[in-house]
C-alpha cells in the first residue's frame, strides 16, 4: 500500500518550526515537521494546509516543494512531500500527536541527532536549496 | 477501493532548453499530447532512483536530480494520482524513444506553451518552471 503525507519547512524569522512527537505513537519523542497523510483526492498545497492548522493551530502562506523523499514502514510505502511555507497568522497550539515545538535555525536543526529520517532528509534539502 | 499513485517527471536541462515527448495515438489516457519523461513509481522504490528509471526507460538518457518544482494531483473515481515534476540535469546518452512516444524535441521552455495539446502535468508545471528560469 501506498501513502503519500505532505509537511512543511515553516519560515518564521531566519528559523523554522520542528515538533516533537509524543512518547505514545510511532516515532515517540522524535522531532519531526508539521504535516500528515493527504486526504483522498486532496490537493497537496491544500492538505499542506490543513495539516498544518491540525498539528499546531497556524496559518501559513504555502510556497513550493523543496523535497520528496520516501520509506518503507509497516509494510507501507510511504511518500513524502516537503514544501516551503512562510508563517502567516496564529498562536501554536499542538494537537495530541506532539508534546513540545520550537523555532531553530535550519543549520542546527539539521545537527540534531533525534530527528526523524525523512525530516533530516528535508532539511538537508533545504539547506542545500539555500547555498544554490 | 481507493487507490494512489505516485508518478515522477522530470524538465531535463541541456543548452537552455528541455525535452518534450509527444505520447503515441495509441495512449489511453493522453494520445498524441506533450508531456515530460516520466512515470508511476514502483512499491517500495526510492525517489531518485525511481525518477531516472523512468526516464531512461522512456527517453534513454542519464540524468542528475536537482530538486522538485511542481506537484500537481488528479483523480479518476478512486485513483488519485500525484504527479511530482524535478528539475533535471542532462548527463549522458541519446534520445531513444519507447513504444509509449512517437516523437521528441528539446525547445525552449518559454515555447511550451505554444504547443498543441499538452498532457496535465506539463501543462501545470511549466508556467512555474519558466518564471523560476527567467529571473
Amino acid at each position: 500500500m501506498t501513502i503519500v503525507a505532505v509537511c512543511s519547512i515553516i519560515r518564521k524569522n531566519n528559523k523554522i518550526l520542528i515538533t516533537q512527537r509524543s512518547e505514545d505513537d510511532v516515532y515517540p519523542n522524535l522531532w519531526d515537521l508539521p504535516g500528515g497523510q493527504l486526504n483522498h483526492g486532496e490537493d497537496v498545497i491544500i492538505g499542506v494546509k490543513r495539516e498544518i492548522k491540525e498539528e499546531c493551530a497556524l496559518d501559513v502562506f504555502v510556497l513550493y516543494p523543496i523535497d520528496v523523499a520516501s520509506k518503507i514502514f509497516g509494510g507501507k510505502h510511504i511518500i513524502l512531500i516537503t514544501y516551503l511555507s512562510d508563517y502567516k497568522s496564529g498562536e501554536i497550539k499542538l494537537s495530541k500527536e506532539h508534546q513540545n515545538f520550537k523555532w531553530i535555525y535550519p543549520r542546527t536543526a539539521a545537527k540534531m541527532k533525534n530527528l526523524t529520517s525523512l525530516t533530516k532528509h528535508a532539511i538537508n534539502a533545504y539547506l542545500k536549496s539555500l547555498s544554490t | 477501493m481507493q487507490k494512489i499513485f505516485v508518478a515522477f517527471h522530470s524538465i531535463i536541462e541541456k543548452d537552455g532548453k528541455i525535452l518534450v515527448l509527444k505520447r503515441s495515438s495509441k495512449d489511453p489516457f493522453s494520445a498524441d499530447c506533450w508531456d515530460l519523461p516520466g512515470g508511476v513509481m514502483n512499491f517500495g522504490e526510492e525517489v531518485v532512483a525511481a525518477l531516472k528509471r523512468e526516464v531512461k526507460e522512456e527517453c534513454g538518457l542519464e540524468i542528475e536530480t536537482l530538486s522538485p518544482m511542481d506537484v500537481s494531483t488528479r483523480i479518476d473515481n478512486e485513483e488519485q494520482y500525484v504527479a511530482v515534476t524535478f528539475i533535471c540535469e542532462y548527463k549522458s546518452g541519446t534520445v531513444k524513444l519507447s513504444k509509449d512516444h512517437s516523437e521528441f524535441k528539446w525547445v525552449d521552455a518559454k515555447k511550451v506553451p505554444d504547443l498543441e495539446d499538452l498532457n496535465w502535468v506539463l501543462e501545470k508545471a511549466i508556467y512555474p518552471y519558466i518564471e523560476f528560469t527567467s529571473i
